[in-house]
Parts: C-alpha cells; structure tokens; sequence
C-alpha cells in the first residue's frame, strides 16, 4: 500500500524542523510530512534556541535583523507567546582567539542594531573578556512544543516517529519511507537537525564538511543567580543557563570529563552545588565555523547543520529558500553556504577547536 | 526502657531482638545536646529512633520521617569547624561519650523544644528549599588509591558469592558494604522449600569470605562515584574509639555491582510522616537495632513479604490492627501463616492517606479501590504504617557508571539493559527475584568479567496459583492536605496537596516533574511512569540523564585541565572574503588621541554604518601600531579613513604598510585567502 506523496519529508525534533515543517505547509502550500525522533519533555535539552549567536559574518546579522522578527510574530500568532522570554545574555572568552573574535562580534551585531555592550574588566572575573546583548529572545521549548504541535496538527503536517520508519534517499533528493505497511514518497528530504544527521548518514560522508563531537548537558540543583540567564563562552562552546528554578543547565561540547571541569570550573563559586542530571549526546559542526545548507558530496537529502542558537530563529527564511520563494538576500546567504570548499572558505565564522 | 521507649524487649523470644546490638554493653553521647541512650553495635542513627526521635524535621511545613534513606551528617564536635569529618548518621557507630550535632538548619521552635525538654520527637530539621541535606563529607580529598582484580559493590548474597568466586581462584577483590555487617537485606523474604534458611545463606558465604584472605572487606562504607574502572568509596571507621570518614579511590578493570533494590513508597497524601515506614526498613530496622515505633501497627503491601513481618512482630509484642493487600485474592504461604494469628486481613485495600493524630500516633485511611471503584474505609489510628509498594533494582550506581536501562511493564520497574565494559550488575540490581538467582548470578557475573564458562542462572519461582504476583505500586491523588512523595529517599520530589482557589477562574500552574531541579531517584521515574507524566519508553533516558549521583559539583571534577592559550592570528580566518578578493594589512592611527579597538568596522566615510559596506577592520591593537585589514585596491599612507567604534565615527588615517615580513608571520596557518 502506498500514501500519496508529499513534497517535503523533514527529519528532525528541534524547533527549527517543526517550524520550517509547518511554514512549508502553511506559507508555501506544500503536503509535508515531519519525522521525528521520539525524545519526552523529561529529556535534558541538547541545544537551546536563542535569537543571537557567536557570528562575525555581517551577513548573518543582516538576516538575523528580519527573521528573528518574523519568528516571533509566529509564535505569538499560533499561542506560544508564553514560551518567549526576552533576556540579557552574555558571550564571553578567555582564549586570546575567542576575545579577539569577541570583539568582531560585538561591532557587527551592533552595526546591526544590536544593543551590545562591553562588560567591565573583571566583571566575568580574571581574564576573561564579556559582552552583553540586551533584549535577545530565547525560546522556552517546554511552553511552546504543545503549541507547535497544535499549529502543525492544524496545517495537516503528517508526523511519523523516527523509530517507527524506514527511508531510503535517492540520489535525486527524494526519499521513500516505509512505515508500517504504508510507503511514502517524499520529492524532497532535508535533514534539519544534527540527531537525524547522525542517525541517516554515514559518518564517513561527513567529510571535511561536517565533524561530529561529543557533547554533555550539565544540569544542576537552584544556584546563586548567574550575571545574566544565558552566558555563553564562546571558546569552549559552552553556555550555561539559568530558569526561573534557579537551576542551571550547562550545555558543553565536551564529553562528560571536560564537561564536569569546564562547567565545573565556571560554577566553582557556588559552593556545594549539586548535580541533577547529565545528558550525553553526538552533535556537529562545521569545518569551517559556517552554517551548511545544501547537500553532502554524494547528493542525497538536503542538509542544514552548524545554526547555533539561532536555527529556529531562521526558519522563515529557511523556508523560503527550499520553497524557491526566497528574496535575493536570503539566496545570496544561502546559495554560499551550499557545498563548498572549506580549504578556502569566504562564509567561514568563529570556529573554537574542539575535540573530535 | 525508660530512655529507649522505641527499643523492643526481649522478654519474650522473637526474631526482631538486635542482631547487631549487644544489650550487656550500654552507652551514651550527646546529640544535639540531648543525651541519647544506646548499646554497642548502634548507629547513631538507629541509637536516636530507638530514643524516639521519628522526625528529621519539617520540609514546606509538613514533617517529615527520619529513615535510614533520609537522615543528616552528624558533626563530631571533638572535629568541630572539620567538615572531613562530618559522618552520615546511618553509618556512623554509636560510641560512648560521643558529643555530636546534626548538620542542617534547625527551626527555631524545634531547636527550642530540643534544648528546652530534651524529649522531642524530631530533629528539628528546616528542609525548605535552600536548605536541603547537606553531604560535606562526600567533599574530602582521597587517601590515594588500591589496585583490586575486582571491586564488588554491595556485600548481600550476590556481591559474597562474586567475591567467593574471585576470591577462590586466587583475585585480590574488595567488597564495598554499607551496613555495618555483609549479609544484605535479603532476610524479609523468607526462604523457599529445599533452601538454606536466611541466616544460613548469610553465615555460610561470611564463614567462606574470612577464610580467604585476598578478598578485602569495607564495611560502612559507600561508593559515591563510579566512573571507568575507579570506585571512590567514602567509609565511617573507627580510630580508636572516635568514628572517622575516608575517602578511598579502588581501581580495578572489573566491577560488579550488587547493590541490590529499593523499596518502592507507595504514592498517597502523608506517605512521608513520622511513624510511615516501609516494610523493609521496618523490618531491618527491628531484626539488627530491636527497634521498633509504637505498640501498634497497620501494614499496606503489594507482596506477600510483609506477612512475615506482621507474625514476627506479633512475636514481639507488636499490635498489628490490620493487613491490607491491594491484590484482590492474594495467595501466599505467609498469608495462610498470617490468618493463623488471628491479624485481620483485608484485599483489595490501597493506602488513601495519612495524617497525624496527635500523641496516638497516626490516622490513617485505607481505600477499597476495585476496577475504578473507590471506597475509603473509616481510618484507623496506630502508631506505625508500615507500607510496602514492592520493589525496584538499585540502578543508579549502574547509571553513573554508564549503564543503561529500560522500562519492563509487566514487573512494574526499570530494568537494566547495555552496560559499559568492565562492569556487571548481579543480584537483585540485576532484576534477579530468588535467592538461589541472586546467588547464581555473583558467580556468573565474575564468570563474565573474567571470561570464564558461565552456566545458566536458574530464577526459582513459586507458580502463581500459591504465591500471587505483587501489584503495581499504589498510587492514590487528591483528598488530603499534605504532600504525597514518589519516593522516600533524598529528592523529596511531590505531588502537590490538593488545593481549591478561592478565585473560580484561576488555574494552579500545573505540576511538572520534568521542572523538578533537582536529581531524581529511580523510584521517582517508575512513580512518573506510573503517573503517566514519563512515557514508558523514555523512562530508560531519563533515568540515565536524571539519577545522578546528586554529588557536589566540584567534588566531580577530574583533574583540572588548563586549555592552551595559542596566541590568535592578526588575520581570523573569519574575516577571509570580508574585504575583498586582496585586503592588506596597513598601520593607521586616529587623527586625534583615541584609542582604537580590534574589530572596529572601517569606512571610507563618517557615512558608513553598515557592516556589509565596510572596508576593513582593526585587527591589531599595541602600544607601537594599530593594524588594519582594508580591502582597497588604492590605498596609501595619508590616505584618510573613519573607524566606527560601536557607533562612533572617529577619523584616522592610513600611515604605512605594515611589514610584510610580519604580515605573512600574522596570517597563521589557519587564515583564508586574502
């Protein structure tokens, strides 16, 4: 038995993939079917969703300006507006690479509008180097998944658990995916979060393209209030985050040992501190620092990876450029962040080292 | 007893006298300057509830029972401002002439009736939020480290038998205890037709243990961390007369973990309370300490274990009221024993709740609950609850150490699955229900480790037609005032009381587990599970992400590793293609005395503001030059530009090449194309 085919077959569990799900269906009319991997509310969050990022690239800012806006008029519109939360978070370094990059970021995103400011010496304590954006916005996903669901429900976006298909890519993009007696043919498969990445292609296709790392989530009992609710050290990629519980979670990309040293080296002040959750997971990034839209070497499905904080907040944008309504700008900035070489990259940002 | 009131006789044979106690050897020591009365073989904690302390003190207003799972640090004021040797009251031995305080902030009244009229019931304890149980001693450094072939963890029959069969064959093996003797809690089951009685399959594998001297023996002693083949263990021992904490680190390539199952607390309002006690606790607390509270007691259970106890403590005195069994037609031999006692018996029978009646001890409400009918029976007053809500395999050591886990809803518990080399659950941890099971499974578990032959590990069940399966836990919400926990350990995670707003149209923000900051027991993720707030097939995730060791922070981290700081190019490989296909790197400097910042934008004009427009940027700042990247083709020195500091314009001008020299020096390996 076979269903109708849909245009679109999105793998992923992020926000950024329920979003860019239901703009396909709602704003560019397509039949699009969302397959997710099955992960409770109870889970430690692996990644968080956060209007700003470590980027030095101006362009990014530039589209950050107008998503970021139009985002959060959809989600005020389909009722998550509970799930917003405007905060002041901090990026900060200590590594001489991460303030020099630092000091880019600040003057981009301020050309950009941005209200950043430099934190005083001494401020993140010794050696490090702080900047603090005001009026970023950071996506609560427990208060607003029921609504996502809800909006994505209403657009007739078919979902299938990830555990509970086949699929098979084809070389053109497309992908059939086998479920339960049924075969579903989508035109058109995207792979928009680094779990469905990692689960449906090969690490040996990765290439020079995408390296995949460890990464730990940190979470803690109510501390002392942090300087700001979302601090991100840009050289470790590593944020802390702090919610109206007062406790804090510490996402490190860093297996547990060096996630327990650097989070622990940060939080050191909070005396008796105690641990209430350690998540491990696989994540990746980008050779070169930049985000990656477009196809591996070998073809197959389309690929977004290397987002940061900031996927969800791209999605309007994101779908446009996979529905072939995107403006120029939006086609510039993606178009150069299909396959490239990264041996000489021209969209390369800030990339700390990390382990493999 | 006149200083003991929760110390049983023995007047009269029976089974729950103190195994570990001896009565020809009183003694007494101080407690938040209450002089407590004792025996040899005491803890201080079982030394305190036999004086009739029954509460550690208040958590959000409600009191709250002190247990073996939920009990304080004791300071030795002889250490006093030492927090090393602050000691867990459970493991900790009673001795003579001991002046010690309870670590945690005391309420003022509680304080009050404790100096004032030395005979409180409680601690005095204020558990709220900010101030929970405070585990100092889990923070002392480690006395270096012991190499073993094996590391047992849990010295009950599984974790003896493994050590035997390591031992046996010539292993160095260490047994990591938490009680003050090996045997486990094994004992409240029974024994089957054809098996060694409970104490004959204890004295047995400790009469084989001492004679065999390359297996090492830590009693009190905990391990607090489990990480790729080191266990760091923290043990009360005594120096001389005055108990001491160490912490050890044992490194061995093979661990097993024997750290047998926790009982489950049966959900319903005030299942917490001074005087409710699960059957197991009860039940070790009478067989090693004799003690026992009250002179009566009604029992809850979801197994047939608990009639054991209900005839043992007949045999001492003990009142039992009443049985109720939420099975609708329970069978079991110990039933028919029970019957045999004349104890009422009722089936079909949950708890609905708990609360305080004053000096009689406490009311409490059963729930005739039937295939989604509900009935509350009229309560009845007692001393003690005991409550049994059956049991769920200790994995948390399993977690920490990497293992995983998995729901199974036909025996209501998480049970194990993968697990990190090198490590191997046995005994009941490891799902096993029978002794012979539990024994079998030691010895295969070393088998496995060393990769010798394993045989076949034989699960000896009696046919359900005699002995009934135990339930599910019971979970009852709503009607009552006070909180109803998932578990008795140290979480303290809690349905709400049931409240009704004065305002029709305001709705209480919902309760969440998943917003619990705290770590959760692994009882607490079965009750979730039961509860229908964790979806079965994520509970195995969530136990490993969640069932933490809930140790301090910095106690966790491995050494500390300092990251090299390599200097950072002039050129950021981020700004490859920003400026041009050619940018250079040129020495400019502002008109006026300003200094310059890295990663200022630069304009051709005080009209430029959009990063996209610029042509360059500060890269490096000194107190000799100031060098930029411009990406114009027809730059030369004298050439005037405008720096934009975040905003503000300032002019400069461009004074001279920078040394090229150098400049290819500052690109560094890793910089793009300029």
């Amino acid at each position: 038995m076979s269903d109708g085919p849909v245009d679109f077959a999105i793998f992923g569990s992020d926000p950024l993939a329920q979003l860019l799900a239901g703009l396909l269906a709602s704003q560019h009319r397509q039949r699009i079917v969302l397959i997710s991997a099955d992960r409770s509310v109870f889970g430690l969050n692996s990644a968080m969703d956060l209007s700003i990022g470590a980027f030095t690239r101006p362009e990014t800012w530039a589209l950050l300006r107008q998503a970021v806006s139009e985002t959060t008029k959809l989600l005020v519109r389909i009722g998550a507006k509970a799930g917003i939360e405007r905060i002041d978070p901090v990026l900060f370094a200590e590594t001489a690479e991460g303030k020099q990059a630092l000091a880019y970021i600040r003057h981009v995103a301020h050309g950009f509008g941005q209200h950043v400011e430099r934190l005083a010496t001494g401020a993140m304590g010794m050696d490090r180097d702080g900047i603090l954006f005001r009026d970023a916005i950071w996506l609560d996903r427990a208060r607003t998944q029921p609504m996502l669901s809800t909006w994505l429900q209403r657009n007739g976006v078919k979902r299938l658990a990830a555990s509970k298909v086949q699929v098979t890519f084809n070389s053109s993009g497309g992908a059939e995916i086998a479920t339960e007696g049924n075969t579903l043919r989508a035109e058109r498969a995207v792979l928009a979060d680094d779990n469905s990445i990692i689960t449906m292609v090969a690490k040996t296709l990765f290439g020079q393209q995408l390296r995949q790392y460890a990464s730990t989530v940190l979470l803690t009992e109510p501390a002392g209030p942090l300087l700001a609710p979302v601090m991100m050290q840009i050289d470790r990629a590593l944020t802390l985050s702090q919610g109206p519980t007062r406790a804090v979670a510490a996402l490190v990309a860093a297996g547990a040992d060096d996630a327990l040293a650097q989070a622990g080296g940060l939080l050191a002040n909070h005396a008796h501190l105690r641990l209430a959750g350690l998540g491990k997971f696989q994540h990746l990034r980008t050779g070169d620092g930049a985000q990656f839209i477009g196809r591996l070497q070998f073809g197959g499905p389309e690929i977004i990876a290397g987002m940061g904080p900031t996927g969800a907040f791209m999605a309007p944008a994101l779908a446009r450029w996979l529905a072939g309504s995107a403006s120029a700008e939006e086609s510039g900035y993606f178009g150069h962040r299909d396959v490239r070489d990264n041996a000489g990259s021209l969209v390369a940002d800030y990339a700390p080292g990390l382990a493999p | 007893m006149k200083y003991q009131p929760h110390r049983l006789g023995v007047e009269t044979p029976h089974l729950l006298g103190g195994s570990a106690i001896d009565r020809a050897r009183p003694l007494r020591f101080k407690l938040n300057g209450r002089t407590i009365h004792g025996f040899a073989g005491d803890t201080v904690l079982s030394a305190a509830l036999a004086a009739g302390i029954k509460a550690i003190g208040t958590y959000r207003g409600e009191a709250l029972a002190l247990s073996e799972r939920f009990s304080p640090s004791v300071l030795d004021l002889g250490f006093a401002g030492a927090a090393a040797q602050t000691l867990p009251m459970a493991r900790t031995p009673a001795v003579d002439g001991a002046e010690l305080r309870t670590q945690g902030s005391a309420s003022g009244r509680d304080l009050f009736d404790t100096m004032a009229h030395r005979r409180s019931q409680t601690l005095g304890l204020k558990l709220d939020p900010g101030h929970r149980l405070v585990q100092p001693w889990l923070d002392g450094p480690s006395e270096g480290h012991t190499d073993y072939d094996l590391i047992v963890v849990g010295g009950g029959v599984a974790g003896m038998n493994a050590a035997i069969a390591a031992g046996k064959a010539g292993s160095a093996v260490v047994v990591v205890e938490r009680q003050a003797s090996l045997g486990g809690e094994g004992a409240l089951f029974g024994t089957m037709e054809g098996e060694e009685t409970p104490a004959e399959s204890v004295a047995r594998p400790i009469a084989e243990i001492a004679a065999l001297p390359n297996i090492t023996i830590l009693l009190r002693a905990e391990a607090i961390s489990i990480r790729a083949g080191r266990v760091q263990v923290h043990q009360v021992q005594l120096q001389g007369s005055r108990p001491i904490g160490k912490i050890l680190t044992l490194v061995s390539k093979a661990v097993v973990l024997a750290t047998g199952s926790l009982e489950r607390l049966p959900v319903f309002p005030g299942n917490r309370l001074p005087g409710v006690i699960g059957v197991t606790e009860a039940f070790e607390r009478a067989r090693r300490y004799g003690v026992w509270t009250g002179a009566s007691a009604v029992l809850s259970t979801v197994a047939g274990a608990p009639y054991r106890l209900a005839m043992q403590a007949s045999d001492a005195g003990i009142k039992v009221l009443r049985i109720a069994d939420t099975r609708p037609r329970p069978q079991s031999r110990f039933i028919e024993f029970a019957k045999a006692y004349g104890i009422t018996q009722a089936s079909g029978m949950a708890p609905a709740r708990a609360s305080s009646a004053g000096k009689a001890g406490l009311s409490i409400t059963l729930q005739l609950a039937f295939e989604g009918y509900h009935s509350d029976e009229p309560a009845i007053v007692a001393d003690q609850f005991i409550v049994c809500g059956g049991w769920q395999p200790e994995l948390s050591p399993w977690h920490a150490g990497g293992g995983s886990s998995q729901w199974n809803a036909e025996n209501h518990r998480i049970e194990a699955a993968a697990g990190p080399a090198g490590v191997v659950l046995a005994g009941a941890a490891a799902g096993w229900f029978s002794k012979q099971a539990c024994q079998q499974s030691g010895v295969d578990a070393v088998n496995l480790l060393f990769k010798r032959k394993r045989k076949a590990i034989h699960e000896k069940r009696i046919d359900p037609i005699y002995e009934t399966l135990d339930d599910p836990t019971p979970i009852t919400q709503g009607k009552g005032s006070l909180s109803s926990y998932l578990d008795a350990g140290q979480s303290l995670i809690a349905l709400p009381p049931a409240t009704t707003s004065r305002w029709p149209f305001r709705r209480p923000e919902p309760w969440s587990l998943a917003q619990q900051p705290q770590a959760f027991g692994i009882c607490d993720i079965a009750a979730g599970v039961q509860l229908g707030a964790i979806e079965p097939a994520h509970a195995g995730t969530i136990a490993m992400e969640r069932t933490t060791s809930s140790m301090d922070l910095i106690s966790l981290i491995p050494t500390s590793r300092s990251p090299a700081d390599a200097p950072a190019a002039i050129v950021p490989p981020y700004l490859a293609g920003r400026f041009g296909a050619r940018p250079q790197l040129w020495v400019i400097a502002a008109n006026e005395a300003r200094a310059l910042d890295v990663g200022s934008l630069i304009y051709l004009n005080s009209d430029g503001h959009d990063p996209r427009l610029a042509i360059g940027a500060v890269v490096s700042t000194d107190a000799e030059a100031v060098v930029a990247l411009i990406g114009k083709d027809d730059c030369k020195p004298g050439d005037g530009i405008t720096v934009n500091d975040q905003g503000r314009s300032i002019a400069a001008r461009i004074t001279a090449r920078f040394d090229a020299t150098n400049s290819a020096a500052a690109l560094g390996s890793g910089a793009g194309p300029l």
